[in-house]
Protein backbone atom coordinates (compact mmCIF):
# COMPACT_ATOMS: atom_id res chain seq x y z
CA UNK A 1 0.00 0.00 0.00
CA UNK A 2 1.49 3.40 -0.93
CA UNK A 3 2.22 5.92 1.79
CA UNK A 4 0.00 8.99 2.26
CA UNK A 5 1.46 12.37 1.43
CA UNK A 6 0.09 15.67 2.67
CA UNK A 7 -0.69 18.79 0.68
CA UNK A 8 -1.63 21.88 2.67
CA UNK A 9 -3.99 24.52 1.34
CA UNK A 10 -3.31 27.86 3.04
CA UNK A 11 -5.53 30.92 2.86
CA UNK A 12 -6.44 34.18 4.47
CA UNK A 13 -9.34 36.52 3.99
CA UNK A 14 -8.28 40.07 3.15
CA UNK A 15 -8.32 43.02 5.52
CA UNK A 16 -11.15 45.16 4.23
CA UNK A 17 -11.64 47.19 7.35
CA UNK A 18 -12.43 50.80 6.58
CA UNK A 19 -9.02 52.27 7.38
CA UNK A 20 -6.81 49.73 5.59
CA UNK A 21 -9.12 49.38 2.58
CA UNK A 22 -9.38 53.14 2.22
CA UNK A 23 -5.59 53.58 2.42
CA UNK A 24 -4.87 51.01 -0.30
CA UNK A 25 -7.67 52.34 -2.50
CA UNK A 26 -6.29 55.87 -2.09
CA UNK A 27 -2.74 54.73 -2.87
CA UNK A 28 -3.97 52.96 -6.01
CA UNK A 29 -5.61 56.23 -7.05
CA UNK A 30 -2.38 58.11 -6.32
CA UNK A 31 -0.46 55.65 -8.51
CA UNK A 32 -2.26 57.05 -11.53
CA UNK A 33 0.06 60.03 -10.98
CA UNK A 34 3.09 58.37 -9.41
CA UNK A 35 3.87 55.89 -6.65
CA UNK A 36 1.35 53.25 -5.62
CA UNK A 37 0.96 50.75 -2.82
CA UNK A 38 3.26 47.73 -2.51
CA UNK A 39 1.88 44.61 -4.22
CA UNK A 40 1.93 42.90 -0.82
CA UNK A 41 -0.59 45.38 0.54
CA UNK A 42 -2.94 44.63 -2.35
CA UNK A 43 -2.81 40.93 -1.45
CA UNK A 44 -3.45 41.74 2.21
CA UNK A 45 -6.52 43.67 1.06
CA UNK A 46 -7.78 41.05 -1.38
CA UNK A 47 -6.94 37.84 0.51
CA UNK A 48 -4.99 34.95 -0.96
CA UNK A 49 -4.76 31.17 -1.30
CA UNK A 50 -1.60 29.10 -1.62
CA UNK A 51 -0.41 25.53 -1.45
CA UNK A 52 2.43 23.76 0.31
CA UNK A 53 3.85 20.29 -0.18
CA UNK A 54 6.54 20.53 2.52
CA UNK A 55 4.48 21.01 5.63
CA UNK A 56 4.07 24.75 5.27
CA UNK A 57 7.77 25.67 4.96
CA UNK A 58 7.22 26.89 1.40
CA UNK A 59 3.87 28.18 0.15
CA UNK A 60 3.28 28.72 -3.56
CA UNK A 61 0.58 31.00 -4.92
CA UNK A 62 -0.89 31.91 -8.28
CA UNK A 63 -1.06 35.56 -9.31
CA UNK A 64 -1.50 37.72 -12.39
CA UNK A 65 1.85 38.59 -13.92
CA UNK A 66 1.89 42.36 -13.54
CA UNK A 67 5.26 42.90 -15.23
CA UNK A 68 5.19 46.36 -16.77
CA UNK A 69 1.65 47.10 -15.62
CA UNK A 70 0.94 49.58 -12.82
CA UNK A 71 -1.01 47.91 -10.03
CA UNK A 72 -3.98 50.26 -10.34
CA UNK A 73 -4.31 49.34 -14.01
CA UNK A 74 -4.08 45.63 -13.20
CA UNK A 75 -6.78 45.92 -10.53
CA UNK A 76 -9.06 47.91 -12.83
CA UNK A 77 -8.53 45.38 -15.61
CA UNK A 78 -9.39 42.48 -13.31
CA UNK A 79 -12.56 44.24 -12.15
CA UNK A 80 -13.44 44.79 -15.79
CA UNK A 81 -13.19 41.04 -16.46
CA UNK A 82 -9.85 41.08 -18.28
CA UNK A 83 -7.39 38.20 -18.06
CA UNK A 84 -3.64 38.37 -17.45
CA UNK A 85 -0.91 35.76 -17.80
CA UNK A 86 -0.60 33.72 -14.62
CA UNK A 87 2.59 33.33 -12.63
CA UNK A 88 3.43 31.06 -9.69
CA UNK A 89 5.68 32.39 -6.95
CA UNK A 90 7.03 31.33 -3.59
CA UNK A 91 4.75 33.43 -1.42
CA UNK A 92 5.71 32.17 2.00
CA UNK A 93 6.49 35.76 2.96
CA UNK A 94 3.00 36.91 1.95
CA UNK A 95 1.35 34.46 4.34
CA UNK A 96 3.79 35.42 7.12
CA UNK A 97 2.97 39.06 6.50
CA UNK A 98 -0.75 38.30 6.70
CA UNK A 99 -0.22 36.76 10.14
CA UNK A 100 1.86 39.73 11.26
CA UNK A 101 -0.89 42.02 9.96
CA UNK A 102 -3.31 40.25 12.30
CA UNK A 103 -5.21 38.25 9.71
CA UNK A 104 -6.22 34.66 10.47
CA UNK A 105 -4.11 32.42 8.22
CA UNK A 106 -6.06 29.17 7.88
CA UNK A 107 -5.09 25.85 6.39
CA UNK A 108 -6.43 22.40 5.76
CA UNK A 109 -4.80 19.19 4.64
CA UNK A 110 -5.43 17.10 1.55
CA UNK A 111 -3.94 13.62 1.87
CA UNK A 112 -3.13 11.57 -1.22
CA UNK A 113 -1.43 8.28 -1.94
CA UNK A 114 2.15 8.80 -3.07
CA UNK A 115 1.64 8.26 -6.84
CA UNK A 116 -1.17 10.85 -6.93
CA UNK A 117 0.93 13.21 -4.85
CA UNK A 118 3.82 12.87 -7.29
CA UNK A 119 1.47 13.72 -10.15
CA UNK A 120 0.35 16.82 -8.29
CA UNK A 121 3.94 17.76 -7.43
CA UNK A 122 4.85 17.42 -11.11
CA UNK A 123 2.03 19.71 -12.18
CA UNK A 124 3.00 22.24 -9.49
CA UNK A 125 6.65 22.16 -10.59
CA UNK A 126 5.56 22.71 -14.19
CA UNK A 127 3.45 25.67 -13.15
CA UNK A 128 6.38 27.17 -11.25
CA UNK A 129 8.42 27.08 -14.45
CA UNK A 130 5.69 28.65 -16.57
CA UNK A 131 2.00 28.67 -15.82
CA UNK A 132 -0.30 27.52 -18.59
CA UNK A 133 -3.24 29.41 -17.08
CA UNK A 134 -4.41 32.99 -17.24
CA UNK A 135 -5.54 34.84 -14.13
CA UNK A 136 -8.88 36.56 -13.84
CA UNK A 137 -11.53 37.46 -11.31
CA UNK A 138 -14.54 35.11 -11.04
CA UNK A 139 -16.71 35.15 -14.18
CA UNK A 140 -14.09 37.18 -16.04
CA UNK A 141 -12.04 36.05 -19.03
CA UNK A 142 -9.22 34.43 -17.03
CA UNK A 143 -8.96 30.67 -16.54
CA UNK A 144 -8.85 30.86 -12.76
CA UNK A 145 -7.75 32.84 -9.73
CA UNK A 146 -5.53 31.81 -6.82
CA UNK A 147 -8.21 29.50 -5.39
CA UNK A 148 -9.59 27.89 -8.53
CA UNK A 149 -6.03 27.42 -9.83
CA UNK A 150 -5.72 24.63 -7.25
CA UNK A 151 -8.60 22.85 -8.96
CA UNK A 152 -6.80 23.24 -12.30
CA UNK A 153 -3.90 21.34 -10.75
CA UNK A 154 -6.28 18.54 -9.86
CA UNK A 155 -6.33 19.23 -6.13
CA UNK A 156 -9.68 18.26 -4.62
CA UNK A 157 -11.02 21.00 -2.36
CA UNK A 158 -14.28 19.34 -1.32
CA UNK A 159 -14.51 16.36 1.02
CA UNK A 160 -17.24 14.71 -1.05
CA UNK A 161 -19.91 14.93 1.65
CA UNK A 162 -23.17 15.76 -0.11
CA UNK A 163 -24.21 18.02 2.75
CA UNK A 164 -21.04 20.07 2.28
CA UNK A 165 -21.57 20.38 -1.47
CA UNK A 166 -25.30 21.06 -1.47
CA UNK A 167 -25.03 23.70 1.25
CA UNK A 168 -22.46 25.89 -0.52
CA UNK A 169 -24.02 29.36 -0.36
CA UNK A 170 -22.11 30.54 -3.39
CA UNK A 171 -23.89 28.10 -5.70
CA UNK A 172 -27.23 29.65 -4.84
CA UNK A 173 -25.92 33.20 -5.05
CA UNK A 174 -23.91 32.66 -8.27
CA UNK A 175 -25.78 29.83 -10.01
CA UNK A 176 -23.60 30.10 -13.12
CA UNK A 177 -19.83 30.55 -13.25
CA UNK A 178 -17.49 30.88 -16.22
CA UNK A 179 -13.78 30.01 -16.29
CA UNK A 180 -12.07 31.33 -19.40
CA UNK A 181 -13.01 33.39 -22.43
CA UNK A 182 -15.89 31.97 -24.45
CA UNK A 183 -19.09 33.16 -26.13
CA UNK B 1 -34.88 13.40 -19.35
CA UNK B 2 -34.23 14.08 -15.67
CA UNK B 3 -35.84 17.23 -14.38
CA UNK B 4 -33.13 19.49 -13.01
CA UNK B 5 -33.75 22.33 -10.64
CA UNK B 6 -31.47 25.20 -9.75
CA UNK B 7 -30.23 25.38 -6.20
CA UNK B 8 -33.06 26.85 -4.14
CA UNK B 9 -32.78 30.62 -3.86
CA UNK B 10 -31.61 31.76 -0.46
CA UNK B 11 -31.95 35.16 1.12
CA UNK B 12 -28.65 36.91 0.70
CA UNK B 13 -27.25 40.07 2.13
CA UNK B 14 -26.59 43.27 0.24
CA UNK B 15 -22.82 42.63 0.62
CA UNK B 16 -23.30 39.31 -1.15
CA UNK B 17 -25.47 41.00 -3.77
CA UNK B 18 -22.53 43.30 -4.66
CA UNK B 19 -20.41 40.21 -5.37
CA UNK B 20 -23.12 38.65 -7.51
CA UNK B 21 -23.56 41.91 -9.47
CA UNK B 22 -19.79 42.23 -10.01
CA UNK B 23 -19.77 38.70 -11.45
CA UNK B 24 -22.68 39.54 -13.78
CA UNK B 25 -20.85 42.71 -14.84
CA UNK B 26 -17.70 40.77 -15.81
CA UNK B 27 -19.80 38.27 -17.72
CA UNK B 28 -20.90 40.80 -20.32
CA UNK B 29 -19.17 43.42 -22.45
CA UNK B 30 -22.42 44.98 -23.63
CA UNK B 31 -22.65 48.57 -22.41
CA UNK B 32 -26.43 48.50 -22.03
CA UNK B 33 -26.29 45.42 -19.78
CA UNK B 34 -23.39 46.88 -17.82
CA UNK B 35 -25.35 50.10 -17.26
CA UNK B 36 -28.30 48.10 -15.87
CA UNK B 37 -26.00 46.17 -13.56
CA UNK B 38 -24.21 49.33 -12.42
CA UNK B 39 -27.59 50.93 -11.65
CA UNK B 40 -28.55 48.00 -9.45
CA UNK B 41 -25.10 48.08 -7.85
CA UNK B 42 -25.56 51.77 -7.03
CA UNK B 43 -28.95 51.03 -5.40
CA UNK B 44 -27.36 48.29 -3.32
CA UNK B 45 -24.56 50.64 -2.22
CA UNK B 46 -27.22 53.20 -1.31
CA UNK B 47 -29.08 50.64 0.83
CA UNK B 48 -25.86 49.59 2.58
CA UNK B 49 -24.98 53.19 3.38
CA UNK B 50 -28.50 53.96 4.58
CA UNK B 51 -28.45 50.82 6.74
CA UNK B 52 -25.58 52.32 8.74
CA UNK B 53 -23.92 48.94 9.28
CA UNK B 54 -21.50 48.80 6.37
CA UNK B 55 -18.17 48.11 8.08
CA UNK B 56 -16.19 46.24 5.43
CA UNK B 57 -15.19 47.49 2.01
CA UNK B 58 -16.19 44.93 -0.66
CA UNK B 59 -13.39 42.64 -1.84
CA UNK B 60 -11.77 43.90 -5.06
CA UNK B 61 -13.51 41.07 -6.96
CA UNK B 62 -16.84 42.32 -5.59
CA UNK B 63 -16.27 45.83 -6.96
CA UNK B 64 -16.94 47.27 -10.41
CA UNK B 65 -14.19 49.19 -12.22
CA UNK B 66 -13.85 52.70 -10.75
CA UNK B 67 -15.48 54.31 -13.78
CA UNK B 68 -18.63 52.27 -13.12
CA UNK B 69 -18.75 52.65 -9.35
CA UNK B 70 -21.34 54.99 -7.87
CA UNK B 71 -19.85 58.24 -6.49
CA UNK B 72 -21.45 57.43 -3.12
CA UNK B 73 -19.04 54.50 -2.75
CA UNK B 74 -15.98 56.78 -2.84
CA UNK B 75 -17.60 59.39 -0.64
CA UNK B 76 -18.49 56.77 1.96
CA UNK B 77 -15.18 54.88 2.01
CA UNK B 78 -12.66 57.56 1.07
CA UNK B 79 -14.47 60.68 2.14
CA UNK B 80 -13.96 62.21 -1.29
CA UNK B 81 -15.02 61.79 -4.91
CA UNK B 82 -13.24 59.31 -7.17
CA UNK B 83 -10.12 60.59 -8.93
CA UNK B 84 -9.92 60.22 -12.69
Amino acid sequence: MPSCETIQVVLFRGDRSGAFGARIKSELDEQKNGLGPPALDCLLLAGHTGVSTDGGKTIYGFNPDATGIPLWELMEGLKNGDSFPGIVNDETAVFSAAGIHGLAVMSFKVLMPNPRFQEFQGRLDGERQASQYTYGYPNGDGDCNCTTWLERLGLPLLSGRMDEFSSLRGISIYPSRRFGECV
Amino acid sequence: MTAMHPFPPIPFTDDERLGALAMLFRDTRRDSERHDIAREYAWTVHRLIQGGLWYEMPAPEDQLPDDWMPPAFFEYWLGRPSRP
